[in-house]
């Protein structure tokens, strides 16, 4: 299986889970490998509430 | 075993079967423990209630309780009571998101009474009370303080071990006959990459940011290694995910009951976990989530994310339970970033 058709399942996945910011992050990420993008899919992919004390 | 010990282990069933509540009156102040955790209860059964009439119910039982627990902590020394009650108080609040319920501050009480019980020191001038139960449901209360100070990004100390987790598990799956629980293994798996998973990725992102500002102090890093080869490396949890596979895995996988999904979920988990320690054990995130190894983790999570989406169909929603969750997007997103697309990703190309 090519690396692109997986990826491509990817993207499709998450715009199906209605998590298309989250699909168009992992493109930006694969094209231009930015750290800043890469910590923005990290904080997407935390459990959604954090708590603080 | 205490009739306040008999409720706090009846809770589930007691909230399922959904009896009216009538909360009595405490004719002592070592009864007040007892009404209070019927409260606690009574709000628990309210969780399958609607939206508004949830909201005022539970509110309305979940300020009794606190004020009960209070004066029973300010008029009793019983201790061993209390620390059930104020535990599943934190853990109401933690399941729910309760705006009524300050979860940390019970969580915190009743690790503080727990650690005044198990060790008594100069404070506690009487026999410790009947420890049995302190013994098995201890380290629950240990693993919610634990869970707690996971979500709000601590990285913690491993206090419990597998098999004390299986064990009170299966005590809570023994005394519940509305099937809200499975075997204790499986939930001990399933709690334990939970936490474990939530510890990984709070470290990733943190020490992302630290290097975002050129900060590459490791002291966290290796806290948070450290925590889960520990937890990994616990032999009854390998046993456990060995019999999960053995048994429920590969050919036999079923994707048509919650249980099935939940297992299949636990395998998704390990290896997210694999990939985010490899991550971790790199120089940089950076150079962790492009390591070669780390690439070939990532494509073996998407590999069996893909081989084990259950069908799309409007009618089978509950079968996609687990599978379409918060959780299973997570693992798309950690294993799709350490993807390497041939060329530029580019969407018309990629979509024909």
């Amino acid at each position: 299986m090519s690396a692109d058709v997986v990826c491509w399942w990817v993207i499709q996945e998450l715009e199906f889970i209605a998590k298309g910011p989250c699909a168009r992050s992992l493109e930006r990420f694969w094209e231009h490998r930015d750290i800043n993008v890469l910590a923005e899919i990290l904080n997407y992919a935390r459990f959604p509430e954090q708590w603080t004390d | 075993m205490t009739g306040l010990c008999s409720n706090f282990l009846e809770v589930i069933p007691i909230w399922s079967k959904a009896r009216t509540f009538t909360p009595s009156f405490p004719s002592s102040v070592s009864d007040n423990a007892d009404v209070c955790l019927q409260y606690v209860v009574a709000a628990l059964r309210n969780r399958r209630k609607d939206g508004v009439e949830y909201t005022q119910r539970a509110s309305a039982y979940e300020g009794y309780a606190i004020s009960q627990l209070n004066g029973a902590i300010s008029e009793s020394r019983e201790r061993e009571p209390h620390v059930y009650v104020a535990n599943l108080l934190g853990w109401l609040a933690y399941t729910s998101c309760s705006s009524t319920i300050h979860a940390p501050a019970h969580f915190k009480g009743s690790y503080a009474i727990l650690d005044f019980l198990l060790n008594p020191g100069v404070h506690l001038r009487r026999s410790l009370p009947e420890k049995r139960n302190l013994f098995i449901f201890g380290p629950f209360i240990i693993d919610c303080a634990v869970a707690w100070s996971v979500r709000a990004g601590v990285v913690p100390s491993r206090n419990t071990s597998f098999i004390q987790r299986t064990v009170y598990f299966d005590q809570f799956g023994g005394s519940n006959d509305a099937g809200s629980w499975y075997s204790g293994i499986l939930e001990a798996t399933n709690s334990t990459l939970g936490n474990v998973l939530e510890v990984a990725l709070n470290t990733v992102c943190q020490t992302i940011a630290k290097e975002i500002v050129s900060d590459f102090n490791r002291d966290t890093v290796d806290q948070a290694l450290l925590y889960i080869r520990s937890e990994l490396g616990d032999l009854d949890f390998q046993n456990a995910l060995g019999q999960l596979h053995e048994s429920f895995q590969e050919d036999k996988t079923d994707h048509s009951t919650v249980e099935g999904q939940l297992i299949t979920r636990i395998f998704h988990r390990i290896r997210v976990v694999f990939l985010l320690e490899a991550v971790l054990e790199a120089q940089s995130v950076e150079m962790g989530v492009l390591d070669a190894k780390t690439n070939a983790i990532a494509r073996s999570v998407i590999s069996f994310c893909r081989k084990q989406t259950s069908e799309r169909n409007a009618d089978r929603i509950i079968e996609d339970y687990f599978l379409m969750s918060w959780h299973n997007f997570s693992h798309l997103l950690l294993g799709g970033m350490s993807l390497s697309p041939v060329d530029t990703p580019d969407r018309n190309r990629l979509s024909k």
